[in-house]
């Protein structure tokens, strides 16, 4: 593996792009209604917690990526089944967001076409860059990121200037106040989009300069956490709490009540660019996180990886007989089940064990 | 030379593979730009009115340019859902259906008091269905309607689109509403919806289905926008007439320009024409049970006086505009005691109580219909008449002066 560096501002970039990803795809937080936003900035707290403590791994030894630290600090036979099941998770990841791609494209712009081939040419494109070393991918998440940012930006302004949006829509506040359907969204959101952030573990030891890189991190971070919130309530401004939450695609929804007659109509085109963008970026990162964790444990050079867990992907991305089972499974399981596993549990495990054995493994 | 081959080959894919596997030819498609749904659960029938473009644009432009043909084409198919209605289509038309310019959703009367849940659906569920698509309910049946041409113009879908737009910015009786509108406005917390209506008006509606419809100077018949429908559920439970119908846009504060006809001391007619107006709907808590309290404020001019007050003097004015806001009162009274009857929540007077006080909201919930034909208004309208047009005294009144008639 290349020693190529990265530069701390591409990484930031690059978490940007993956933490909006395909967050707006669905409604956050929809449980509790108007109250959605209060849910997604509780749970971007409580997510800036658990990437505290992703950064906290880094910084005790910051030369070391995931894969390294748990071989290095729980022993080769331990470490190795984490890391087996860290590569199974970032893999899973992918070829639920290959799915969604797929979905996405069949319900919007190419209901003819058969799932499998939009599935197989993103992963072709998606596997292309993996293959081009994760300096390409960087590099294309700067090149692209100005455009998300103008087609989010345009999108809004429309929605703006449409007159769609609702402020009463925001009222009541907490009518039932913080209870269990909140804790639930919460955890939700911690879960996705937030905690998926552990993937950067595994590029954290690329950045070049280390100096004020966790500052950074966390700055933007919070950045995406009030984005999120914001662009998640627009869907609520101008649909109503009860048609968004019902809704398969808010953002998809509130794009299309958009009308300027004669000028432009049927933006849909937008939001498609940028969640295939989203999801694009997505499924780069957890690639390459796969891949290189396949690289670590086995020795074997992660070029050679890419097609046989290519044709992995492929075939769990279609695991789900049907979208509603790959939504619910999604959704309402993962989320609370397996997620938690690799975003917290493991990772605190590894800080505590890392903490313990301080005296004894020093810093590589 | 390899990079330019290999550029060349790059754009040759990207060239001949941004292909045409979904292509559909112009003179394939059906381009709908209206349709209608009648008949009830279990028993639909779908009418399109589908544009035919070389009607359009042969001949030299004139509506009777084309003679014997008409711009439309509509068509009728059955089905057990609305959507397998729609799609039985193919069963009678050549064409591909395009529904991205339809305009207008016609709902029949028999669907409207059947219940309307299921035509959400299919339109929220369906892509090319687009809720941004404005309904009219059918004072007789949808089909009748789209069968309808509408003269002058060649195509009655995209007439009656402007029609609505156009009625919205200049009378504001009625406002335009679409499906999604109807969607929020039904699962909101007030359960109700106003739809406008249609219907046909005259005596030989045979006229208007043929292209003779172009051949006459005054159609003995067409097309009036007549009253709204009030939707309580998926349910029609009643409509409102016209003066009702304005009253309610008043009170929904959908009036943007509108032109009022009032009384002035001595009963002669004189015209104000709002330029603006604005309405504060706030349900307030009374001793006995839910007050609505109405705040109106209208800026506009007088077109038209019979007036045989000092109009060229502010106490003439000031008099004048008193008159206008009573008649203003009264037409929001007229309006307010329709929904009353009818009690229809359509101005979502629920959902300001419940976003205010969403406990308080829960207890009244089950008896709300009873609250809310019970709440007592309270209104007070502001209006000031900005100028009064190129002419002081009303013309009446001047000749009064001069030659003493009366």
């Amino acid at each position: 593996m290349s020693q190529q560096k990265i530069r701390a501002s591409e990484l930031v970039v690059s978490l940007i792009l993956f933490e909006v990803g395909s967050t707006t795809l669905f409604l956050q937080g929809g449980g509790v209604k108007q109250n959605a936003w209060i849910a997604v900035l509780g749970a971007g707290a409580a997510g800036a917690l658990v990437l505290l403590l992703h950064l906290a791994i880094h910084r005790r030894d910051p030369r070391l990526d995931l894969f390294l630290l748990f071989h290095r600090y729980m022993g080769p036979w331990v470490g190795t089944v984490f890391n087996l099941g860290f590569i199974a998770y970032f893999a899973y990841e992918m070829s639920r967001n290959l799915r969604d791609m797929g979905e996405l494209t069949m319900l919007t712009l190419l209901p003819g076409t058969r799932i499998w081939i939009t599935a197989l040419i993103t992963l072709l494109v998606v596997a292309n860059t993996v293959r081009h070393d994760w300096r390409v991918s960087f590099l294309t998440g700067m090149a692209l990121f100005p455009i998300m940012v103008a087609s989010y930006l345009i999108l809004i302004l429309i929605i703006f200037l449409s007159g769609l949006i609702h402020y009463e829509f925001l009222l009541p506040v907490l009518e039932n106040g913080v209870n269990m359907d909140m804790a639930k969204e919460v955890m939700k959101l911690v879960s996705f989009p937030f905690g998926e952030t552990v993937v950067f573990l595994v590029f954290y030891p690329l950045i070049q300069q280390r100096r004020s890189v966790v500052r950074n991190i966390m700055i933007s971070y919070f950045g995406i956490v009030l984005f999120l919130a914001f662009i998640n309530q627009l869907s609520v401004m101008v649909l109503g709490p009860v048609l968004a939450a019902n809704t398969t695609l808010p953002l998809l929804e509130t794009v299309q009540l958009v009308q300027f007659p004669g000028v432009f109509e049927r933006m849909d085109a937008l939001f498609t660019l940028i969640l295939f963008m989203g999801l694009g970026f997505k499924m780069v990162y957890f690639y390459s996180g796969a891949v290189i964790g396949l690289e670590r444990v086995t020795g074997i050079g992660y070029r050679k990886w890419i097609i046989p867990l290519g044709a992995l992907i492929f075939w769990a991305a279609f695991w789900s007989p049907n979208y509603t089972h790959h939504i619910w499974l999604g959704r309402e399981i993962v989320l609370f089940t397996i997620w938690p596993v690799f975003q917290i549990v493991l990772p605190a495990l590894l800080f505590t064990v890392m903490l313990l054995r301080r005296n004894k493994i020093k810093p590589h | 030379m390899k990079r330019i081959t290999l550029l060349l080959l790059v754009m040759a894919v990207m060239v001949l593979s941004a292909g045409c596997g979904s292509r559909r030819e112009l003179n394939e498609l059906g381009l709908v730009i209206a349709t209608g749904v009648d008949g009830s659960k279990g028993n639909y029938r779908i009418t399109s009115q589908m544009i035919i473009p070389s009607a359009l644009y042969s001949g030299s432009g004139g509506a009777s340019g084309t003679g014997s043909q008409t711009g439309v084409f509509v068509f009728t198919s059955e089905g057990h859902t609305v959507k397998e209605a729609l799609d039985r289509s193919v069963l009678k038309n050549s064409r591909r259906l395009y529904f991205s310019h339809n305009n207008i959703f016609v709902i029949g009367k028999e669907t409207a008091d059947d219940g309307i849940y299921e035509l959400i659906d299919s339109f929220l569920r369906n892509l090319e269905a687009r809720e941004t698509v404005k309904v009219l309910v059918a004072e007789s049946s949808a089909k009748e309607i789209l069968e309808m041409l509408m003269p002058p113009e060649k195509l009655p879908g995209k007439a009656l689109d402007d029609l609505l737009n156009k009625e919205e910015k200049v009378e504001s009786v009625y406002k335009a509403v679409t499906v999604h509108e109807i969607a929020y406005m039904l699962s909101s917390e007030a359960n109700a919806v106003s739809i406008p209506e249609i219907r046909m008006e005259g005596s030989e509606e045979e006229d208007l289905k043929t292209s003779e419809a172009f051949k006459r100077t005054a159609p003995r018949a067409n097309l009036i926008l007549s009253g709204l429908s009030l939707f309580r559920g998926e349910k029609r439970v009643g409509s409102l007439n016209e003066q009702q119908s304005l009253g309610v846009s008043w009170l929904m504060n959908q009036v943007k320009h509108q032109t009022l006809s009032f009384d002035g001391s001595r009963e002669e007619m004189s015209s104000f024409v709002i330029d603006s107006a604005k309405v504060k709907v706030t349900p307030v808590k009374g001793e006995e049970g839910y007050i609505l309290k109405v705040r109106a404020k209208a800026n506009g001019g007088l077109r038209e006086s019979n007036s045989m007050d000092d109009i060229t003097d502010p106490k003439g004015i000031k008099l004048m505009e008193t008159e206008i806001e009573r008649e203003i009162t009264q037409i929001i009274q007229e309006g307010w005691a329709g929904l009353q009857q009818q009690k229809v929540d359509v101005l979502g007077l629920a959902d300001k109580i419940y976003r205010r006080n969403p406990k308080e909201w829960r207890s009244i919930q089950p008896q709300w219909n009873e609250q809310f034909a019970k709440m007592k208004l309270d209104i007070q309208v502001k209006v000031s008449i900005k100028r009064t047009g190129l002419f002081g005294e009303s013309f009446r009144k001047l000749q009064n002066k001069l030659h003493g008639e009366e």
